[in-house]
């Protein structure tokens, strides 16, 4: 997973999971006067508009029908390709076959990497969170030469590729890194490692996830009035008791955001597992590409994927539920 | 919104004694933290590419050197990789452009059936877990004959431009004034004349943002392009891949720092666009 689509699946989750209809305000609020000074519907332009939506169907949407026909069974037409190289494939007839699915989640070895998967998004996205959280709320609050620097540092990693970060905190964090040098260093009697490890993982989707969540944080904290902070306070209110009960309710959309958007890209990465990550239980993400590439599994490597859209969708309902709410309130 | 604004005017007040004492201090230690997190790793690597020796449990390395440098510079299929991906990516953004920017125009100046199905196309395909839409795409790519082949290496990568390509320039578009389209159509000037005397003009700065967003997004594309082009298309992003784990650590650090030239480089060129444009296009509220 490249940095940069993390960021398009930043803007991108975030958007479409707020809402397509808000966004597509934006470049349209002024078209009725437009469209007289302009004219017509734009012609050839609103044409070529269905470009982008040709190409994702035909490479996107096309693919994912694809994938779950092989998924179930489906060999022939355009899948007989793949099948090809396919090794322990289970054919399937009329409807399909659910034996692959069944195959894989009577496996325990995928049992556990479907648990690790959890694990590792449903923290990393919290962690996340509570750090951007954190970091803007406080600056907001209580704004310090040292928080806005802290802030900075938090979008750093935007600047760099993920391979690059995964490699980098894989050796700083390994048997012979930074931190357990360091360790040995101060006498700790065990050794500080956290690569080939879930901790690992976790804190290395944590650095690399880090700044989109801040910029939204971010974004959404420069909303916050004054008026609604400088009464509670004029009440009596500490700074904690502002934050966590003006603030953060106010916030609550953005958290939802950070926290889901945090967790699809954990949930759909490969190169941060893939290096820093253990051998077993593996990220779902690796098993896929394993799966396909190492053991010629197509059929089986459809259901990690389509395991991974189900998850996916979990997180899609932990949004509507945390935005619907979110109405409840106000 | 900028970014910056709601610093200044602050609803802070000055905390007294003891308390303030604590808030300082709790903030110079989550500072460190994040020094610690952060930038130690970054400048570890550094260290890394002009490591001689590094005996554990040292810190820093014993002795420097550059032969790592030419190590890496002089070894052919590194220089090869750095090669491929000095072509494709350009070759993506190209097509990306080719593909996103007449919708982004479309988008932005212009309201016609079916728009909010192309601007749900965009955003839905991000919102699926990455991984998990690479391997959906294998079937379809090996009935078209696509794999390990550039055409489908290009496909891969430029799923992950799309977004930046049709939305960003379309906020540009729309952010053209009409007051300004009017009056170039009072002084006489035709649609082509609006568009190229006009509009393009003014969204030049977004097409630019969204080229570079797409040129990293292909650029450091890593996974897609695994699945996809390996062994055949072993782009940069790839070779660290196996260089992580089949060469020394420090041969590995130089080409990372290598790789990362580019994307340090190009969003630092790009930087308040860049956080002014996330800002535009992040407004929830």
């Amino acid at each position: 997973m490249s940095r940069q689509s993390v960021d398009a699946r930043a803007v991108a989750v975030e958007n479409s999971i707020t809402s397509n209809v808000s966004l597509a305000k934006e470049p349209t609020r002024h078209v009725r006067r437009r469209l007289r000074s302009e004219g017509k519907r734009g012609g050839l332009a609103s044409l070529l508009a269905f470009l982008p939506f040709i190409f994702l169907a035909v490479f996107g949407g096309i693919p994912i029908i694809l994938s779950l026909l092989l998924m179930l069974g489906h060999f022939g037409g355009p899948n007989s390709a793949v099948s090809q190289l396919g090794q322990g494939e289970i054919p399937g007839h009329g409807v399909g076959t659910l034996g692959a699915i069944t195959q894989m989640f009577e496996n325990h070895a995928y049992q556990q990497n479907i648990i690790a998967t959890v694990i590792v998004f449903m923290i990393s996205g919290v962690v996340v969170l509570a750090i951007a959280a954190t970091l803007t709320l406080w600056q907001r609050l209580r704004p310090s030469r040292a928080m806005s620097a802290l802030q900075f540092l938090a979008v750093v990693p935007l600047f760099i590729p993920v391979v690059i970060a995964s490699f980098t905190l894989w050796t700083f964090w390994g048997d012979r890194g930074f931190t357990n040098s360091s360790a040995a260093l101060l006498g700790v009697s065990h050794s500080l490692i956290f690569s080939g490890k879930l901790q690992g993982v976790v804190l290395a989707e944590v650095w690399v996830s880090l700044p989109f969540a801040v910029l939204l944080m971010r974004a959404g904290v420069s909303t916050l009035g004054d008026s609604s902070l400088d009464a509670a306070r004029d009440a009596g209110a500490g700074l904690l008791t502002v934050a966590l009960r003006i603030a953060l309710p106010q916030l609550r959309k953005e958290c939802i955001v950070v926290f889901c958007f945090t967790a699809v890209g954990v949930l759909g990465s490969f190169t941060v597992p893939y290096i820093v990550g253990p051998s077993s239980p593996l990220m779902l993400g690796v098993d896929a590409v394993n799966t396909f590439s190492d053991y010629n599994q197509p059929q089986q490597a459809s259901v990690i994927g389509f395991t991974i859209f189900a998850l996916a969708g979990l997180i899609g309902a932990i949004y509507a539920i945390g935005s619907r709410s979110r109405h409840v309130h106000h | 919104m900028s970014i910056t604004s709601w610093t200044s005017r602050s609803a802070a007040r000055p905390a007294t004694g003891v308390l303030k004492v604590l808030v300082r201090a709790l903030e110079a230690i989550l500072f460190l933290a994040a020094v610690f997190f952060i930038v130690v790793p970054l400048a570890w690597l550094i260290l890394l590419a002009f490591a001689k020796g590094f005996s554990f449990p040292s810190l820093i390395p014993t002795s420097f050197t550059l032969a790592w440098w030419h190590t890496v510079l002089s070894s052919p299929g590194l220089v090869h990789s750095v090669i491929l991906s000095v072509t494709i990516t350009p070759i993506v953004v190209a097509f990306s452009s080719l593909i996103c920017l007449p919708a982004a125009y479309a988008i932005g100046r212009f309201e016609f059936p079916g728009k909010r199905l192309v601007l749900l196309s965009v955003f839905s395909i991000n919102a699926f877990p990455r991984i998990s839409l690479y391997i959906a795409m294998i079937p379809m790519l090996f009935a078209l004959n696509l794999m390990g082949t550039i055409i489908g290496v290009v496909v891969v990568q430029l799923i992950g431009t799309v977004l930046f390509m049709t939305w960003i320039p379309a906020t540009g578009f729309a952010a053209v004034p009409d007051s300004l389209v009017d009056a170039a159509r009072d002084a006489g000037a035709n649609k082509f004349q609006v568009f190229w005397r006009v509009l393009l003009p003014l969204a030049r700065p977004s097409i630019a943002v969204a080229a570079v967003l797409s040129f990293l997004a292909a650029f450091d594309e890593a996974q897609g392009t695994f699945l996809v082009g390996a062994p055949n298309y072993l782009t940069m992003p790839i070779r660290m891949y196996s260089l992580v784990l089949d060469y020394p650590v420090q041969f590995a650090a130089v080409f990372a720092v290598v790789l990362s030239i580019p994307s340090v480089a190009l969003l630092f060129l790009i930087r308040k666009h860049l956080f002014a444009g996330t800002n535009a296009a992040m407004h929830l509220r």
